[in-house]
């Protein structure tokens, strides 16, 4: 109750009563006339109003994309309906969350994955010849139907997505396990593929015929409500991305379905039947491995096979470092190849402008020549990515530029460049700090931080990044407005910003809008700015190659060689 | 209104009553789209309310759920939005107690960057910044967010509800079964509560105070 509070002013009741409308006609008319006569009345409404109008400063967020799946999906959960068991079509027809629920209370399946190998056998088909190609396998793989027909006519889009894409979900344990293989040592490097190697269609799996569909359903009611739920959220989080990750989850899937299909029995059985997630991870690094030494030259097949398991590990290593070398090279092989064979140099430099601005840019974002300032590591037996720059400088001086190309290329995915501020010079050292001091001496009082800001010193954005990382979860309240670097439309440079105006063309409003709700802040402003120009194929001067990125992915990204299929 | 014949009469009024009926009589796409059309407006007010995004959508599911459990007794009698916050303020209120009872940190609530839920202008200070010169949006927020917090649990669900669910007093009293008089007073002693410790706040935008602003107060 109220009664423990205070009485209001009974002057703020009335000037609020009458600020929300609330007054009595006669009554508002009689103090809208004391409040012309009285300047300090009306200054007391006056910041009333103002401070309930300060309040339309709260952020007003909206609620995830997963929420309304979210909450659909608990419906069985909270109990709603009590007695789902009398599931017999007397009642009225059970909605659909509720007919899951009924699996949970039949779940009868001890393992999981022996259904998930089940269902894996279709995958095969799904990908060739549509879902479930032929009714003798359909009764392998499922059992024949029940009497009682689950309906698929009342599940929602959410459910119906869910269930169409079982046969991929179906050999995944849950969307971390996804994010594991997508890296490049499991199925990333196949999923970076260039352009023109990726399926051109959209990834999504379209509605299956309504008989395939109810065999889907089916299957996927047998699965114990645990792995149910767990398929569920795999599905929601998934669709929750962004669309280019988002669909690179997709085409991840169907790469992983499509190789444990190809896998000898054997191996497969292993991946599919392995007890946690780790352990499949285990199996599916094993049967990658298995396959790369297969597809070994010989030589060195035969060199492994008499070794000990310590040295034919590091020979493995070692087989792998060169793989890696050698497909760059490959790389660039095949550019110049091109280049040779076509009688042009390879793209961008085709002409004079643009062979200048390329090494323009290097010298720009590298800062080779500048001995403080060069960003580029010189670690490694080589001499490290400086040397391989000089080199490729050198070759292109001499007319050849795959090289260079390669190298600009790889070198744009591995150090991160954000846009220089227009005024004055970047912060690229400690005493660059000094309008901070509480940074420096948080610094100075622990020199481990120290140690890792160290080696970016004199490198832009190294640096500032390194610094940002390091006291980023330090006691900085207002470290959100500390900014390192530009964050502001009129913080950049001229070309940087023409730039900028290309891209902006292009961002739809949702972009847009997102992008304003980090404009001012750093080192998130100008990164999101990046990515967009990537995703919108524009290139932002000063921060990423000339040219159109997708022209440079389609022309130096080296795809893994298709590995050898296992069976 | 008599409750017996009303039903269709304020269906065709109020297409929220309808949905609702239709849910009632489980139909199970109704509440699909009745999620759709109020997660927006109640993870909103529940984010006023507990100032944690992930707390909010947490109770704004609670809110849903609940419907769906009750959803035979709904009979439509107040604008279906009178109903569903009625539900809402309920949670809110309890789940706002009971944080009140666990000895938790605030800043476990919290999801802004600020380590102790105060405003930030003594630290923006230390870092060579003047809050008057750079106070951000983000800033006022935090400082909007913290005056907010300190008021009493049924200030603030009053205030979220005038304010951004554009309730009039009525309507809050329904909500919150209290008397209009009663909420007359609750949002009185609310925004007072606010113009003072928003005071330094309010004529942040250039324009100058008005001349006697200084004192204002007697």
């Amino acid at each position: 109750m109220i009664d423990d509070e205070p009485e209001p002013d009974p002057v703020d009741a009335e000037l609020i009563a009458y600020l929300d409308g609330e007054l009595e006609a006669s009554e508002a008319r009689s103090l809208e006339d004391r409040l012309d006569a009285d300047p300090k009345l009306r200054a007391r409404a006056e910041g009333l109003k103002r401070s309930y109008d300060l309040l339309d400063f709260l952020p007003k967020p909206e609620p995830s994309p997963t929420f309304a799946t979210r909450t659909m999906d608990k419906i069985p959960a909270s109990g709603a309906k009590p007695a789902v068991s009398d599931s017999s079509a007397t009642t009225t027809t059970p909605a659909p969350h509720s007919s899951l629920a009924l699996t949970q209370v039949q779940s009868r399946s001890e393992f999981p994955w022996a259904v998930a190998a089940g269902l894996f056998v279709a995958v095969g088909l799904a990908l060739g010849v549509g879902y479930l190609g032929t009714a003798a396998l359909r009764t392998f793989v499922f059992p024949p139907a029940e009497p009682r027909e689950p309906s698929t006519d009342s599940l929602t889009v959410a459910e119906v997505r869910v269930i169409a894409n079982l046969p991929l979900y179906a050999a995944a344990d849950d969307f971390e396990y996804l994010t594991q293989l997508a890296s490049p040592e499991f199925f990333g490097d196949e999923l970076d593929a260039p352009p023109w190697l990726l399926p051109s269609q959209p990834l999504e799996v379209e509605k299956p015929a309504d008989p395939e569909l109810q065999t889907l359903f089916r299957a996927y009611r047998e699965l114990p409500a645990e792995r149910q739920e767990k398929i569920r959220t795999m599905d929601q989080r998934i669709h929750a991305l962004e669309p280019p990750k988002r669909d690179r989850m997709l085409r991840l899937l169907e790469t992983y379905a499509a190789w444990l299909h190809r896998l000898p029995e054997s191996d497969r059985k292993d991946v599919l039947t392995a007890t946690s997630s780790n352990k499949r991870l285990e199996a599916v690094r094993e049967a990658l491995l298995k396959q790369w030494i297969a597809a070994l030259p010989a030589v060195h097949r035969a060199k492994l096979k008499g070794l000990p398991a310590e040295d034919k590990a590091q020979l493995l290593a070692k087989l792998r470092a060169d793989d890696e070398k050698q497909r760059t090279e490959w790389t660039v092989a095949r550019i110049q190849w091109e280049s040779i064979r076509t009688n042009k140099q390879p793209w961008p430099f085709t002409d004079e402008s643009m062979r200048k601005s390329v090494i323009e840019y290097v010298r720009a974002v590298y800062k080779p020549d500048d001995p403080r300032r060069a960003r580029l590591s010189t670690l490694g037996p080589d001499g490290g990515d400086a040397a391989r720059l000089k080199d490729a400088l050198d070759r292109a001086d001499k007319g050849e530029w795959a090289l260079l190309g390669k190298a600009v290329y790889d070198f744009s995915r591995k150090y991160e460049m954000l846009p220089e501020p227009a005024k004055g010079a970047p912060i690229v050292d400690y005493s660059d700090l000094s309008p901070w001091p509480g940074i420096v001496k948080v610094m100075e009082k622990r020199p481990k931080l120290n140690r890792a800001v160290e080696q970016a010193v004199g490198k832009w954005p190294d640096f500032a990044l390194a610094v940002h990382a390091e006291i980023g979860n330090k006691p900085f309240a207002t470290f959100n407005t500390l900014k390192l670097g530009p964050c502001q439309m009129d913080e950049f440079k001229d070309d940087f910003r023409r730039g900028f105006g290309e891209l902006r063309r292009k961002l739809n409003e949702a972009e847009i809008s997102a992008l304003k709700t980090l404009e001012g802040t750093w080192p998130n402003y100008p990164r999101e700015l990046v990515r967009l120009a990537k995703v919108h194929d524009v290139s932002l001067p000063g921060v990423m190659p000339p040219g159109p990125p997708n022209l440079w992915e389609k022309t130096y990204n080296s795809p893994r060689q298709p590995m050898r299929p296992g069976g | 209104m008599p409750i017996g014949q009303t039903s269709s009469v304020m269906a065709l009024r109020d297409p929220d009553i309808r949905l609702m009926l239709r849910v009632r009589d489980d139909d199970d796409a109704a509440f699909a789209e009745l999620v759709e059309r109020f997660q927006n407006r109640l993870v909103a007010v529940m984010h006023h309310l507990v100032g944690s995004m992930h707390e909010a959508e947490d109770l704004a599911q609670e809110v849903f759920l609940r419907v769906y459990r009750i959803r035979k007794k709904y009979r439509p009698k107040a604008k279906f939005s009178t109903w569903l916050f009625t539900i809402a303020n309920n949670l809110a209120l309890n789940a706002l107690r009971n944080r009140k009872r666990r000895p938790v940190l605030p800043l476990e609530l919290r999801e802004s960057s600020q380590d102790d839920g105060r405003p930030a202008d003594h630290a923006a200070q230390d870092l060579g910044e003047t809050p008057s010169a750079g106070l951000r949006h983000r800033e006022l927020a935090e400082v909007i967010r913290f005056a907010l917090d300190s008021l009493n649990e049924r200030q603030r669900v009053a205030i979220v509800l005038n304010k951004f669910e554009d309730m009039n007093y009525c309507e809050i009293a329904d909500v919150m079964g209290l008397s209009t008089k009663a909420v007359k007073s609750l949002l009185s002693r609310a925004r007072t509560s606010l113009r003072e410790a928003l005071r330094g706040y309010i004529y942040m935008d250039g324009e100058p105070p008005p001349p006697a602003a200084e004192e204002d107060e007697s």
